[in-house]
């Protein structure tokens, strides 16, 4: 629901934007607290049902039989997987060029482990962006065309952060946080 | 068996401290990356009143927002298009938060007035939810001009076998302040 807040607020930015004939570039960051499989797929079944999940350290529990579950289709409903193989989450938007912001921070892309909040494997900090009014500069394409994931952070730090044992005290000795940063290259 | 046990702690409650040790942390970093822009979550009153990089420091400035979240930027690249002047030069209202659907609502038909809910940091429910700290920002490029709408989030915590439930919490809480401070 947080998410559907979200788009509604951006949506409506994006028409101010357009209905001005302005063109921005859009950037959106911060803690989602969830990690991209729940951001897609809700917290049912399909959820627990993702590789990615069962592999989480210390593993998830599931919610008690019978409890309220976020449907599948809230989901799939805000957010969508990038068609182009990447692994990259976007976040619908119907009103920004392309119909989407797009995940430009992927630290766990080339990594073993993916770990933004440490004493977990999982990421839940990210940076989306997007465009309203930028179709011919972009001709057809998305936000990868100007936005790239930087690497912040070594793999080793990663895999550090990532022990549910030591790794809460491992990061905040490394960068003063339960958090790892996360960041991007943009070209304006 | 106590004394290094203490000793331990003792040692770990001084590198945990935030000030100095996180914060030299941070800083540190901050200025390995050197970002244009920056989106903090978790950026409340003590970490404010802590000072950022010192190359940074006049090259940085800190946009206002609903919660712990915040924007910085370089402001010798970018210029803060305050809602004020993104008005008056373009005709945009830029809130400085992501609002919730009730908020917008409300905010479209009296701007002036501050919301209730807002005031009393109700975030639960429907078209009451909204995420529990943001910022927005509108950048214009001092180069050439070009817009960049920056948006700091902090959704609210949950783990996924909660997390269809956590915006009732959110709203029982709220409903509970709100029932104190008006009878």
């Amino acid at each position: 629901m947080q998410i559907r807040c979200l788009q509604e607020e951006i949506g409506g930015l994006c028409e101010q934007l357009r209905s001005r004939g302005l063109s921005a570039k859009l950037l959106l960051g911060g803690d989602f607290n969830a990690m991209r499989e729940e951001l897609l797929h809700g917290n049912g079944d399909a959820f627990f049902g993702c590789a990615a999940v069962a592999a989480t350290q210390p593993p998830w529990k599931k919610p008690i039989s019978g409890s309220e579950v976020t449907a599948a289709s809230a989901g799939a409903a805000s957010c969508r997987m990038a068609d182009d193989g990447s692994g990259a989450l976007e976040l619908l938007c119907p009103q920004a060029d392309g119909g989407a912001l797009r995940e430009v921070s992927q630290p766990d892309a080339a990594m073993a482990v993916g770990c933004t909040r440490a004493g977990k494997s999982i990421v839940i900090d990210f940076i989306f962006c997007g465009s309203v009014g930028c179709e011919a500069e972009l001709c057809g394409g998305g936000a990868e065309q100007w936005a790239s994931t930087r690497e912040a952070v070594s793999a080793e730090q990663v895999r550090r952060a990532a022990d549910a044992s030591s790794g809460i005290y491992a990061n905040v000795l490394e960068f003063g946080s339960d958090h790892l940063p996360v960041a991007c290259e943009l070209r304006l | 068996m106590f004394r290094p046990l203490s000793a331990a702690v003792a040692a770990w409650a001084a590198q945990s401290a935030l000030d100095p040790c996180r914060h030299a942390t941070v800083l540190r970093k901050i200025e390995e990356e050197a970002p244009g822009v920056a989106t903090l979550v978790e950026y409340d009153p003590v970490w404010r009143g802590l000072p950022l990089p010192a190359g940074l420091l006049s090259a940085h400035e800190q946009v206002g927002s609903h919660g712990q979240a915040s924007v910085l930027y370089d402001a010798e690249r970018f210029e803060l298009l305050h809602p004020e002047l993104a008005l008056s030069e373009m005709g945009l209202q830029i809130p400085g938060y992501i609002r919730s659907a009730n908020l917008r609502a409300v905010e479209a038909a009296a701007p002036e007035v501050e919301h209730w809910s807002l005031r009393y940091g109700f975030s639960g429910g429907g078209a009451n939810v909204m995420p529990k700290s943001s910022c927005v920002a509108l950048l214009r490029q001092r180069s050439d001009r070009k817009l960049l709408l920056v948006m700091a989030v902090h959704l609210a915590s949950a783990p996924p076998s909660d997390s269809a439930t956590v915006y009732k919490d959110l709203c029982c809480k709220s409903l509970k302040q709100i029932t104190a401070v008006d009878p």
